[in-house]
């Protein structure tokens, strides 16, 4: 299978994210979680239990609240966005290549630079706060989810960037206003939270105990709801860049 | 392409029926509004192969023009049909078409060499690595491709980003502004080229503002006014068909002041003026031509020169704005 375009479509935007002077911020931030966890062990004579205890509110609070959904708006909205701030959109969009391709592979090139940016910290700060791998399967649980959550708020942010130029103030009010406040008031805005379908897959593939982590969405649930967000995100990227227009997203 | 000269209030006419094979653009009654604001007005023109420059004052709407025949703008009304097909929501044009826009941002990360090879590749090419290389010397830049484009000059700029649209050799070049930025030897040779890809029997459509290079390089112009198509055309043959505007002439000769009395009793002179030459305002062209011979030769004044002043491009442009 020749994946000629697809490379060189990832390609360029992972250049312009990476030519970013944003980039370099998300890179550094996300290893916060490492530094506290270092300054944790430092100072601290905690027993195994009341690290996981220690490490289930980084991964929970830091990791997925902030680290991951910040990450991945910055990236999501960087593929396409500075694109079409500078009009260089025109060379992408003026080639004979269907619209669901450049969709795919933006999509894919944000989630595997998500991930590259979340995950080593993610890993790192586990293997800092509980000394090995565990057998609860925490890290794994959490590293899986952030990877599949990257994508997911990526697909997001990317389809965002498509409709309006304040794409990353429109991401951060969806992060901030519905996952964050209205997410913790009303019970049922949980369903359509990429926030609640990480900690719900981090749930379901950990074993530790419920009173030390359970996920609000049962796995079910997030699963079914994540499949139908992802197509109805995919469905309405591909009709908008269809039907993008020059200096539309004003 | 006829020649047309519009009135402002009247819609333009149905272009002239020409073979499928010979209209590579063809635009039917198109509008473009935006909210209230109509930015192109049931327009209607083909073009064929040849240059044809784009004119119009600023906010005229040709770039919303040259964005709907590169299919980044849908038409509020009417059809916008490039190289057999319709423009809007259909990638498969792009085979066929070659895009330079305005816009002077390039990937500034990118090399010329990487920028080309990156639309090489976007267009399927199997030799993608030749088809870069080609188009970089096609557009002399070879002794900088490998530097990235964020260092070029603007003039260097253009040529890079005229190298992404020829690098798949397509039949249909749209150029908006293609010269900015360029010094005069790069506007020569890109001139040079622009004309050897016409007589291959590309069809290119320019817009510019830089009308002593249209003048130079277009075979024909459309010139849109407030959204609307004012003209379309040779411009020397819009000229002859403002029958409204006086035509001008500088004579020498070898008595001028004689040559001027003997003119006055001309029905087709309007006025004159005496100055380092002798300037002549003729009502209508072709009788003034007939008359000026048997005129000079009446007075016994021999004729040295005699040129068209308002027929440039310039002029004509300008009349047209006016109107």
């Amino acid at each position: 299978m020749n994946l000629t375009i697809e490379r060189t479509l990832a390609s360029v935007a992972l250049r312009q994210f990476t030519g970013n002077r944003k980039a370099l911020w998300v890179v550094l931030v996300a290893w916060l979680p490492v530094g506290l966890a270092l300054m944790v062990r430092a100072l601290s004579d905690d027993t195994y239990d009341e690290r996981m205890e220690g490490l289930l509110v980084l991964y929970q609070m830091l990791v997925v609240r902030v680290l991951l959904p910040l990450a991945a708006l910055v990236i999501g909205t960087s593929v396409f966005g500075g694109e079409i701030e500078d009009g260089t959109v025109t060379y992408v969009l003026g080639k004979p290549v269907a619209r669901w391709r450049i969709i795919l592979t933006r999509v894919v090139a944000a989630a595997l630079a998500t991930a590259a940016v979340v995950v080593p910290p993610t890993v790192a700060t586990g293997l800092v706060m509980l000394g090995r791998l565990d057998h609860t399967n925490v890290v794994w649980g959490f590293t899986s989810s952030v990877m599949v959550g990257g994508a997911l708020y990526c697909a997001l942010f990317v389809a965002l960037s498509l409709r309006t130029r304040r794409a990353l103030v429109a991401g951060l009010l969806y992060v901030i206003m519905w996952e964050g406040t209205l997410g913790g008031l009303f019970a049922g805005t949980r369903a359509l939270s990429i926030r609640e379908y990480t900690l719900a897959m981090a749930d379901a593939i950990s074993t530790v105990r419920g009173s030390l982590f359970t996920a609000l969405l049962p796995g079910q649930t997030a699963l079914i709801m994540g499949a139908l967000v992802i197509a109805a995100i995919a469905v309405y990227s591909v009709r908008s860049l269809q039907s993008f227009e020059i200096g539309e997203a004003a | 392409m006829s020649v047309g000269l519009m009135e402002s209030a009247a819609p333009a006419p149905a272009p002239a029926a020409a073979p499928p094979s010979e209209v590579a653009v063809q635009l039917t009654n198109v509008s473009r509004w935006y909210g209230n604001v109509v930015a192109v007005n049931d327009i209607t023109f083909s073009l064929g192969a040849g240059i044809t420059g784009l004119l119009g004052p600023n906010g005229a709407g040709k770039s919303t023009i040259l964005h709907m025949m590169a299919g980044f703008l849908a038409p509020s009304a009417g059809e916008v049909r490039v190289a057999g097909m319709t423009a809007w929501k259909n990638p498969e044009v792009y085979r066929h078409v070659g895009l330079v826009p305005e816009r002077e941002a390039v990937y500034p990360l990118l090399t010329a060499y990487e920028f080309a090879l990156m639309n090489a590749r976007l267009h399927g090419i199997a030799d993608a690595e030749a088809a870069a290389e080609r188009a970089i010397d096609t557009v002399d830049l070879r002794h900088a491709m490998h530097r990235r484009i964020g260092g070029y000059s603007k003039g260097m700029r253009q040529r890079a980003k005229i190298a992404g649209a020829l690098v798949h050799g397509p039949r249909i070049l749209l150029l908006d502004e293609p010269f900015n930025g360029m010094d005069p030897s790069q506007r020569m040779q890109m001139m040079v080229l622009l004309k050897q890809l016409a007589d291959q029997g590309k069809t290119i459509l320019i817009s510019s503002h830089i009308l002593e290079e249209l003048d130079q390089l277009a075979n024909n112009v459309l010139v849109i006014v407030a959204g609307r198509l004012a003209a379309s055309g040779h411009f020397r043959q819009i000229r002859r068909l403002m029958t409204d505007r006086p035509h001008t002439f500088t004579l020498q000769s070898s008595d001028d002041r004689r040559l001027a009395a003997a003119l006055m009793a001309e029905a087709s002179v309007q006025g004159l003026e005496l100055g380092e030459h002798l300037t002549v305002r003729a009502s209508d062209r072709g009788s003034f031509a007939l008359a000026l011979p048997r005129v000079a030769r009446a007075a016994g004044v021999t004729l040295f020169e005699l040129h068209p002043t308002d027929e440039s491009l310039e002029s004509v442009f300008s009349y047209l704005v006016k109107r």
